[in-house]
């Protein structure tokens, strides 16, 4: 490798390591689930003092390790950095979520089976087996549910439980 | 903090799509009734909406199975990676999603996602990765990295097939077909070519934030592939998840820790 394509080698993984970055003071962000508890302390069981819809602007105040000290108009309170993004996300809350109940700080994710589309693109190709395997994907899945992930994120200290 | 995007891989060789297509009739058989049920389906001009994506995506999966010849279906290990990917997605940036995570029954080293959130390891990469949860967390969220940020579908996107796609909603009697293609597009895109580099560094970057933020050791990722690196000597078989780009490339990209 000549030095130029060091160079250029070095400044890519410069620009990489932002990635692993956490948000400072001032810095914006966005809600990213259907809604999302803001907390009294930084910590997971932490009693919620407010709770945001989607895609609301966050304006990051104090950074506590993984937690964000954040504000949005009226509700100020203490977020888990995953739970929030960087870029407003796009979806459409009314179509793209199902009614979810809304837990803490995670609200449920719409439970999508094979589509119906997909199941006849595989009986029109002859797929049928392949298609009968992605449904078994499917009900394997289904099976570890949001409760089984967050009781397994506390056992593993993962996440917002580390 | 930043995330991760998305992932598929697809392999189906030019011939054996076009004869797949071929075979393609409606039959009287409107494969859009339940999107038109489900009312619109099209986000605009815009790009691809969620319930496209996730038919584009379920017929995807479907192929992806296909070529390897079906599931490895060990419910313990599907469970795992289903535990491992789950906890990655909950802090996705597309928490709209419904992620699946599938084991497939092939002892080559690959993984493979498609729209709307399926994602699939071999056997190969499961044994190889084996009981070490942070270098499985690194390739789930390589993968979740290329759905999240819709590389597949910016496939269809880009090119001519999106206005078959949106087709879909105004009911056209050779909008099956333009479907069809738009699968293939994306399957034999993937198989054949692989992403772009600069996808593929996406994706690394996008899935070491993801596993790091979710609590997995970053370097997770950049682990395994020193071990596809060490085991290159197996023969290409082996090394299939490492084709694009170079291995070499992608480890240097990827800080240590």
């Amino acid at each position: 490798m000549n030095q130029h394509s060091r160079i250029w080698l070095g400044l890519t993984v410069l620009l990489c390591v932002p990635v692993l970055l956490a948000y400072e003071a001032g810095d914006k962000a966005f809600t990213k689930k259907l809604e999302t508890a803001l907390l009294e302390e930084p910590r997971p069981l932490s009693h919620p003092v407010a709770k945001i819809g989607y895609a609301a602007e966050l304006s990051v105040e104090q950074v506590n390790g993984p937690w964000l000290l954040v504000s949005a108009g009226e509700s100020r309170g203490w977020i888990f950095q995953g739970n929030v993004a960087e870029k407003k996300p796009s979806a459409s809350p009314k179509t793209d979520f199902l009614p979810a109940t809304a837990s803490e700080t995670t609200a449920s994710i719409a439970a999508r089976p094979l589509d119906e589309v997909a199941k006849n693109y595989g009986d029109q190709k002859g797929l049928g087996e392949a298609k009968a395997d992605v449904e078994w994907v499917e009900q394997q899945s289904a099976q570890v549910n949001d409760a089984a992930v967050t009781e397994y994120l506390q056992t593993k200290k993962l996440g917002e439980y580390k | 903090m930043k995330r991760a995007r998305s992932a598929l891989v697809v392999l189906v060789l030019a011939a054996t799509a076009g004869v797949g297509l071929a075979q393609f009739s409606l039959n009287g058989f409107d494969p859009f009734k339940a999107a038109k049920d489900a009312g619109k389906i099209v986000k605009g001009t815009a790009g691809i909406g969620l319930k496209e994506e996730s038919s584009i995506g379920g017929s995807v999966a479907i192929e992806i199975v296909a070529h390897f010849g079906g599931l490895w279906k060990d419910a313990a290990a599907t469970r795992r990676v289903n535990l491992v990917g789950k906890s990655l997605a909950r802090y996705c940036d597309r928490q709209e999603l419904d992620f699946k995570f599938g084991l497939l029954n092939s002892d080559t080293v690959n993984a493979f996602s498609a729209p709307g959130g399926y994602v699939f390891i071999t056997k190969g990469l499961y044994d190889l990765v084996g009981d070490n949860d942070d270098e499985l967390a690194g390739v789930l969220g390589h993968e979740i990295t290329h759905v999240t940020r819709r590389h597949a579908l910016k496939i269809i996107e880009r090119g001519e097939l999106l206005s078959g796609v949106s087709d879909l909603a105004a009911m056209k009697s050779d909008d099956f077909a333009k479907y069809s293609e738009a699968v293939n597009s994306v399957t034999k895109t993937l198989f054949e070519k692989g992403f772009d580099p600069k996808t593929e560094y996406e994706a690394d970057q996008g899935g070491r934030a993801l596993a790091a933020v979710t609590g997995y050791t970053p370097g997770g990722l950049r682990a395994t592939l020193l071990m596809l690196q060490a085991n290159a000597a197996a023969g290409p078989k082996r090394a299939v998840f490492s084709t694009h780009p170079p291995l070499k490339e992608r480890i240097k990209r990827l800080p240590a820790e």
